[in-house]
């Protein structure tokens, strides 16, 4: 039994690490502006899609990385520097939908350029892996996102937790104004989160093009497992967020085993949607440290 | 003087009766439903027959986020529901399509408001949260076991064998007649969500968006008012999957991608969530646009491009958008004037049809349709235009302003110089009908084949003809203007 169980375990958790780092991404922008960022999947797709166009255009591969990265956070920089702070006085709600607007832009875009033909984003880390029993159990790439998910959380944590940067965006998570009348630029931290909020975009779209699929719109709404893990943590808390995307990971493939295999794409929606319903069960929306963000 | 001011700020109070705000919309749609089918192609039919039932959806998404604010991403996962029950229970039951229709739009409600029951407690970024999620995990079951097609058992779903497709009702046997019956439900559902928002309810929603505490005060029970919103809205959305799943006799599992519930929401932000024109208008965008831009050759893709674009315009310009812009703009026109532009235009119109009919170019309406929206344009755009603009910041707007307004001072004097009259609307005027000259045209041609060059002649046609018959007619046409003003002194919204 334990056997059987246990490729579809470790498979489960590299894919959950998928999520979890995205799912961090998201909170990370989140704690810092209050700006749920429904463009984070798009911006990903767009990362993952040119990266495969330079590499299909036989330029070295971590040319075609570090384009699709770069280009992720370069936009994200440019949307939370220029067009976001016209938003800033409205509802929480309209920012967000506002990222909405972003991300049909830049997936229609993608649509027109790339289409819908089937491609594939091979990573040099594919080839080789871990075998279990002559069988295939975990391939480095997804070892390796593993391995960054876990760096890229304990490196987020500890900035939040002892750099003057992270001690900015916990003020601005507490209180936007009395930040700003301390003395904190508010523009520029929240640029800077979005900056980082990028990166992620960009690592977690190369991950999920080599997971999912190398499509465009597959991979805008790929944000819809990230804001799973992300709600599992209530958008606030990174350690509660990787453990829902873990959670989700493991039980998509564990799915597998069971006569609803066919559903198991749903587990992400299922586990937010039980997690939401779980923390309003007292009739509180939000944490209490994040209220002034309603 | 403070009487002036008094009558100022009655300027946006509600007419006073819920029938006076409902019969512009019913008179509009029985036109449409009476007049339409007879001028464009029989694919054209079709395609708007579902663009009544994304407009009825559009609806519903324009009563939650319009009246209570709340943002519900799944409606179009809601008219899924609706048309999955009413495709199970005509293929399992001989019942007449009203039934199954009416049976779809119950069910829907139900699950309407099983999504609405978080929503008493959560608000805002949540509630959209979770009704996204919701959207995303009834697409992966409707992938997985998809609609009924005629087969037996709970998911109704032929193994081998052709599928089944279901009727029409036998009053609506043909397009057209499916079309002008889809108008009915349209004007019957959409009548009864305008009459709510203009009575009782739409105040008590009105009072809850504002403060919930409130309007607990005030004795309006916010539970049951939010209720019954979702219920409304998701009764109103299952009718739309119902009448959908009518049109083409079957659902395709593709129509109810997640990216459709968002599109519809973005578009009624673009078009407006306080207008019933504004469903329309996002029901007409979502549908026709790819549309027409696959039928020219280019990738109905860029659409979305478009869409991501101007619903982060109208989030950032105000929230009433395209149509909301629009009205308020014919709000504060005088009654004179909308009286005889209205005859204007319609005679304009009248007149290119015969014309075009008489050429053979296109039939009476195409023409009449054509020249009328092209006048409505030349209204329009330049506010549109305007409002575009404004994404870029208010400083990027005035520089506009000011560079526009240095050029035309310029083309003034040089036509002052060689002896033209001088004209400082020239620059904007040559822009506006450039622009809708060619892409009414370019629509025309592809909606109507008609000719590029016959189209755009009808545009730039009706626009001269305004002109000339503003100046020709000017002084017979004064002293009826100024009995009317002295009826009428006061703008429209006045006389609500």
């Amino acid at each position: 039994m334990m056997e059987n169980i246990l490729p579809f375990l470790i498979v489960g958790i590299s894919v959950g690490a998928v999520y979890a780092l995205s799912g961090v991404g998201l909170v990370i922008l989140h704690r810092a502006s209050g700006v749920v960022n429904f463009a984070y999947g798009a911006l990903g797709g767009l990362s993952a899609m040119l990266c495969w166009q330079i590499i299909d255009l036989d330029y070295p591969d971590w040319l075609g990385w570090i384009t699709g990265i770069a280009a992720a956070t370069l936009l994200s920089w440019g949307y939370g520097r220029f067009i976001a702070p016209t938003l800033s006085h409205q509802d929480r709600i309209v920012r967000a939908m506002a990222t909405l607007g972003f991300a049909l832009m830049i997936m229609g875009l993608g649509q027109w350029y790339w289409g819908d033909a089937p491609r594939r984003l091979v990573l040099p880390t594919d080839a080789d892996g871990i075998d279990y029993n002559g069988q295939r159990l975990l391939s480095y790439t997804r070892l390796l996102a593993l391995t960054i998910a876990a760096v890229a959380t304990g490196f987020m944590l500890w900035l939040l937790a002892k750099t003057s940067l992270g001690l900015k965006f916990r003020a601005l998570q507490s209180n936007r104004n009395l930040s700003a009348i301390l003395g904190v630029r508010i523009k520029r931290i929240d640029s800077y989160a979005w900056l980082i909020s990028g990166v992620f975009a960009g690592i977690t779209g190369l991950f999920l093009g080599n997971i999912v699929r190398l499509n465009p719109t597959v991979l805008t709404f790929m944000v819809i497992p990230a804001l799973a893990a992300a709600l599992v943590g209530r958008l606030t808390s990174l350690m509660w967020t990787v453990l829902g995307g873990i959670t989700i990971g493991v039980i998509e493939s564990l799915a597998n085993l069971t006569p609803a295999a066919r559903f198991g794409s749903a587990t992400a929606f299922v586990v937010a949607i039980m997690a939401l319903i779980w923390q309003q069960r007292k009739g509180i929306t939000l944490s209490r440290d994040n209220s002034h963000l309603e | 003087m403070a009487e002036e001011k008094k009558k100022k700020s009655n300027i946006d109070i509600p007419p006073k009766s819920p029938w006076r705000r409902i019969m512009p919309m019913v008179i509009v749609f029985a036109l449409v439903a009476v007049v339409l089918p007879e001028w464009v192609s029989h694919y054209w039919v079709n395609s708007i027959s579902s663009v009544v039932c994304l407009t009825m959806t559009a609806a519903t998404v324009a009563l939650l986020y319009g009246q209570l604010g709340m943002v519900s991403l799944a409606q179009f996962a809601l008219a899924g529901v609706g048309g999955w029950v009413c495709l199970r229970f005509l293929h399992g039951f001989d019942i007449p399509f009203e039934i199954g229709v009416l049976l779809g739009g119950l069910i829907a409600g139900v699950f309407g408001l099983l999504l609405g029951l978080p929503a008493l407690r959560m608000r805002g970024l949540y509630l959209a949260l979770l009704t996204l999620l919701v959207a995303a995990a009834f697409q992966v079951i409707v992938n997985v076991i998809s609609f009924p097609d005629g087969g037996p058992g709970f998911t109704g779903k032929v193994e081998t064998g052709a599928r089944v497709l279901i009727g029409r009702p036998w009053l609506a046997q043909s397009d057209a007649a499916y079309f002008r019956y889809l108008m009915v439900w349209l004007i019957l559902v959409m009548g009864f969500l305008e009459w709510q928002r203009a009575s009782k309810s739409g105040r008590a929603w009105a009072l809850i968006r504002k403060s919930e505490a409130a309007a607990t005060a005030a004795g309006v029970s916010v539970v049951g008012y939010k209720a019954r919103a979702f219920f409304m809205g998701g009764v109103a959305a299952g009718l739309a999957g119902g009448l959908l799943a009518g049109l083409n006799g079957q659902l395709e599992y593709s129509g109810f991608h997640v990216s459709q519930s968002i599109l519809l929401f973005a578009l009624v932000v673009v078009g407006g969530a306080y207008n019933w024109l504004g469903a329309v208008a996002a029901g007409l965008l979502i549908r026709a646009l790819p549309a027409l831009l696959n039928g020219h050759g280019v990738d109905g893709n860029l659409a979305n491009v478009f869409f991501g674009f101007a619903t982060l315009v109208s989030l950032i310009q105000g929230r009433k958008g395209i149509v909301g812009q629009l009205a308020d703009f014919f709000k504060f026109v005088r009654m004179s004037r909308i009286v005889e532009g209205t005859i204007i235009w319609f005679a304009i119109a009248g007149l290119f049809g015969l014309v075009y009919m008489y050429l053979d170019k296109t039939s009476f309406g195409g023409a009449f349709f054509t020249a009328l929206v092209a006048l409505l344009f030349r209204v329009a755009i330049p506010g549109v235009a305007w409002l575009l603009l404004g994404f870029f910041g208010k400083p990027i707007q005035d520089r506009a302003e000011d560079v526009e307004a240095y050029l035309s001072l310029r083309l003034a004097q040089l036509m002052a110089k060689i002896g033209l009259i001088p004209d400082h609307r020239l620059i904007k005027r040559g822009l506006n009908w450039w622009f809708n000259g060619f892409f009414i045209a370019w629509v025309v041609w592809g909606v109507f084949e008609v000719e590029f060059a016959y189209g755009l002649a009808l545009v730039w046609g009706a626009m001269s003809l305004k002109i000339i018959s503003e100046k020709l007619l000017y002084p017979a046409v004064l002293p009826l203007r100024n009995a009317i003003d002295k009826k009428f002194p006061k703008p429209l919204a006045a006389y609500r």
